[in-house]
């Protein structure tokens, strides 16, 4: 009897944390839309995206350009947010289980250095408008990304049996400096303007960004799900050690590949649409695993949630603590972050 | 089940650490890795599993190549409990033992077939069996190593393999676990006929459970059957590079290995400074003659308090008159250990017996011939007349001894069959001067008769230089069944003369 209460109370107990993350996406995603440096009826806003969404109610009384502000502007803008949240969260998830090191982040084997570098040319450049119009630069940086993680890959099976986790570990290391010296390079050959925009395009930012950053980003972010998110009992499995993986039936090289390509997808997609936003992937997941264990069945699906509201809420902060400013989110992730979850990491352990 | 044919390999390409390795075996049978570290154990174990390919050679299971299996397949087919596993998981002991599932779980859609119901059973299962159900929510690295091993134990059951593969299972366990886990390992492998390979380092648990063993040195096969052949001292010396002794467990028909440390030395291990009679500190009381030794002997025995082999450094016998409250009539043992109490006597490593009456009737005999040097100590109860009670003594004809004791202290190496034969060379030498004083025994032969025996106790120092020789041999019965004869006479003639006067 006591057994099956345990079980319905930890039942229980997962079921409040899958209800509130969710409940704090929804509240994150309404305040983004109502609160901006202009103000509209919150009445209004609603109408508005009812209608686009579902073509019903009636706005014709609604003047125009706001109509334009909520739907083209300000609901784009926080749907992207959501996705970049969720999936740099999830990505951090499965680069920390995969290569069994809490440090691990969606940066670490050098997938967004790569993107990053891509982004860099483009704008070195001036090439933004060449070949795809607006959508140039994060297509060439979802190009270097892939090509970098081809080229990781490689090094790692190279230099060794069965892909093994440091090696991978080194051979991204060694990808993301290499990188990293080349853009300081070319940073240094920019002039004055291209400084000032690769510097703040690093930084990361969802300024300027509408559907059709959405639409380019959604089938990436679509494909790394699939890659990953019914692969929760492999990532379980990694906790074992790449021996012990192999002694349950896994086919450990071939997980890793999957499992590195979806992170790797997911990771250069992002930052080829907002740029290197830093602490929501290595820090989300910790967060959820102080939540509710480190069982990936539910790290990832609460990492994707709370990754993503949380980033909809910094995008919230860097457009309005200083208007008619923009700060880089980047910079707001880790300023809000690192003291929150620094008190409830404290808290949860001296609970213990 | 097994087949492993001209297996070589190992970690680097150029250099092997398997050599040459056939092995065979059979479904439902307990396998015991042994060799010294470094021998390859954990290599072969790791081919047997397809963790690593061997360089050549091959290993089948089931009939079929380990390599040549799919992942899952030979998952529901082998399972494995590493030693130590490197990682420490954060995962609940629930979250480990569905781990165990992982190879009977579809793909794409395994993070749903889950939750079906004879999944779920089945970890439960699982965890029942490992008795580690009470631990289900707990985080794994709360466990104490031995609730850990059980989990893994229970993950493995969960896999329902045919073999299971365990390197060291029992590595920094305490004994209570390292039984619990061997039993509940030879419960699995009765039960359900699964075939165990197992490296085991301590070779007296291995004998106790393994059904057979395989013996590795350097990568190199050097013997592999039944548990038998840990018979082999020198075999095992040899690949060991110890020197064991082997004998056999007391209850099992399984050998047993003792091992000694170099630094032996309690006594010289030359005869020409030693002398035996000074390692022997006899103090003669009115109840008991006590005769401590300055360092334990291995003793064979026949007494009350102490039977059987052991090592002592305390020998006693009381002298307890019939009149007394003490007389031990029934719990003769319980008395003896109240008697030591009352001396001080450490009673755990002392052997006890008792004679009626008096101390006058001790003799201590010393006598040496050549190499040989031997100690008597013969304690006679009280001599009686036929038919007479203690009370209303008269003077008889035939007189009757009563309890003979005899300790003798030897200074030699003595095995199992030479205390033996002691005993026998005692025992005839003790009759001899019996029937040569023409005395009959009050407490025997009667078998019927509820009496105590007489008591016999065999000393020795076991000083490894001394083992007998072959010609030495006939020396030592000769001296000490002379020394015997020549005690008992004294003593039982002393007694005599203690009644006529």
């Amino acid at each position: 009897m006591q057994k099956s209460f345990i079980q319905k109370y930890l039942l229980n107990k997962k079921g409040w944390i899958y209800a509130i993350s969710g409940g704090f996406v929804l509240g994150a995603s309404l305040l983004g839309l109502f609160i901006s440096s202009v103000s509209y009826p919150v009445l209004d806003i609603i109408r508005v995206v009812f209608h686009h969404l579902f073509s019903i109610g009636y706005v014709e009384d609604v003047p125009r350009n706001m109509q334009l502000i909520i739907w083209e502007i300000r609901l784009p803008r926080i749907v992207l947010a959501f996705l970049v949240g969720a999936a740099l969260s999830i990505a951090g998830a499965v680069f920390q289980a995969l290569l069994r090191n809490p440090l691990a982040d969606p940066y670490t084997i050098g997938i967004s250095s790569g993107a990053s570098l891509g982004a860099v040319i483009v704008i070195f450049f001036q090439l933004q408008w060449v070949l795809f119009g607006g959508l140039t630069l994060p297509i060439v940086a979802i190009g270097f990304g892939m090509l970098t993680l081809i080229i990781v890959l490689a090094m790692a099976s190279l230099s060794g049996r069965n892909l093994q986790t440091e090696t991978i570990i080194l051979a991204g290391i060694m990808m993301s400096s290499f990188i990293g010296a080349v853009i300081s390079l070319l940073i240094a050959l920019s002039d004055a303007n291209g400084l000032s925009q690769i510097v703040y395009w690093l930084m990361g930012s969802f300024r300027m960004r509408g559907w059709e950053h959405v639409q380019i980003f959604l089938p990436f972010f679509v494909v790394g799900c699939l890659l990953l998110l019914p692969f929760t009992r492999d990532m379980n499995a990694m906790a074992l050690g790449d021996d012990g993986a192999h002694h349950v039936g896994m086919n450990v090289k071939r997980k890793k590949i999957l499992l590195l390509s979806g992170a790797a997808i997911l990771t250069g997609a992002s930052v080829s649409v907002s740029g290197a936003i830093g602490f929501v992937g290595l820090v989300i997941p910790h967060f959820v695993r102080l939540l509710i264990g480190s069982n990936y069945k539910h790290i990832i699906p609460l990492s994707m949630w709370i990754g993503g509201g949380y980033l909809v809420l910094c995008d919230l902060l860097s457009r309005t603590v200083i208007v008619p400013q923009e700060l880089p989110i980047g910079v707001i992730t880790a300023i809000v972050g690192a003291p929150i979850f620094s008190i409830f990491l404290i808290k949860k352990r001296r609970a213990e | 089940m097994i087949s492993v044919q001209n297996l070589c390999g190992g970690y680097a390409s150029t250099k092997n650490v398997l050599h040459d390795i056939n092995l065979d075996i059979q479904e439902g049978e307990f396998v015991a890795l042994l060799g010294p570290n470094g021998s390859g154990k954990s290599t072969l174990l790791k081919m047997l599993s397809g963790v690593l390919q061997p360089t050549s050679g091959s290993v089948h299971l089931a009939g079929k190549d380990v390599n040549q299996y799919r992942p899952k397949e030979r998952a529901a087919l082998v399972a494995m409990l590493e030693q130590d596993p490197p990682f420490q998981p954060t995962l609940t002991v629930e979250e480990i033992v569905q781990l165990g599932r992982y190879p009977h779980q579809g793909g794409w859609f395994a993070g749903l077939s889950g939750r079906k119901q004879t999944e779920i059973d089945m970890v439960d299962k699982a965890m029942q069996w490992a008795n580690v159900s009470q631990y289900k929510h707990h985080l794994m690295h709360h466990l104490s190593g031995g609730e850990k091993q059980r989990v893994w134990l229970a993950k493995a059951f969960a896999q329902q393999p045919r073999i299971l593969l365990l390197d060291e299972p029992t590595n920094h366990m305490d004994m209570y676990h390292t039984l619990d886990m061997l039993n509940v390992l030879k419960r699995w492998q009765k039960e359900e006929n699964i075939t165990i390979v197992a490296i085991l380092h301590h070779l007296n648990i291995a004998a106790l459970y393994a059904d057979s063993v395989a013996l590795l040195q350097d990568g190199r096969l050097q013997d592999v059957g039944d548990v038998c052949i840990l018979r082999d001292e020198s075999k095992i010396s040899e690949v060991y590079d110890v020197r064991v002794h082997t004998t056999f467990h007391p209850l099992q028909p399984k050998p047993q290995m003792f091992l000694s440390p170099e630094v032996q030395g309690m006594l010289p291990e030359s005869t020409t400074t030693f002398t035996l009679q000074d390692q022997l500190s006899i103090m003669q009381t009115d109840t008991a003659c006590h005769i401590r030794t300055s360092v334990p002997f291995r003793t064979y025995s026949v007494a009350l308090h102490g039977s059987g082999l052991q090592w002592a450094t305390d020998y006693c016998n009381f002298y307890v008159p019939k009149t007394s409250k003490l007389y031990p009539r029934h719990d003769a043992k319980h008395a003896i250990e109240e008697w030591m109490k009352e001396l001080q006597i450490p009673s755990h490593q002392a052997i006890g017996m008792w004679t009626e009456k008096h101390p006058c009737h001790t003799v201590v005999l010393h006598q040496a011939d050549g190499k040989v040097q031997v100690s008597v100590v013969v304690s006679t109860g009280e001599n009686h007349a036929e038919g007479g009670s203690f009370s209303s003594f008269k003077k008889s004809e035939t007189l009757h001894t009563g309890k003979i004791n005899i300790m003798v202290f030897i200074d030699g190496y003595f095995n199992d069959a030479d205390f033996a034969q002691a005993m026998i060379s005692i025992a005839e030498a003790k009759e001899k001067a019996r029937f040569d004083l023409q005395m009959t025994r009050s407490n025997g032969p009667n078998f019927n008769e509820e009496t105590s025996a007489d008591n016999m106790v065999v000393a020795c120092t076991q000083r490894a230089a001394m083992a007998p020789s072959e010609g030495c041999e006939w020396l030592l019965r000769k001296t000490v069944g002379e020394a015997v004869y020549e005690a008992v006479t004294r003593a039982i003639q002393k007694t005599t003369s203690n009644i006529v006067n």
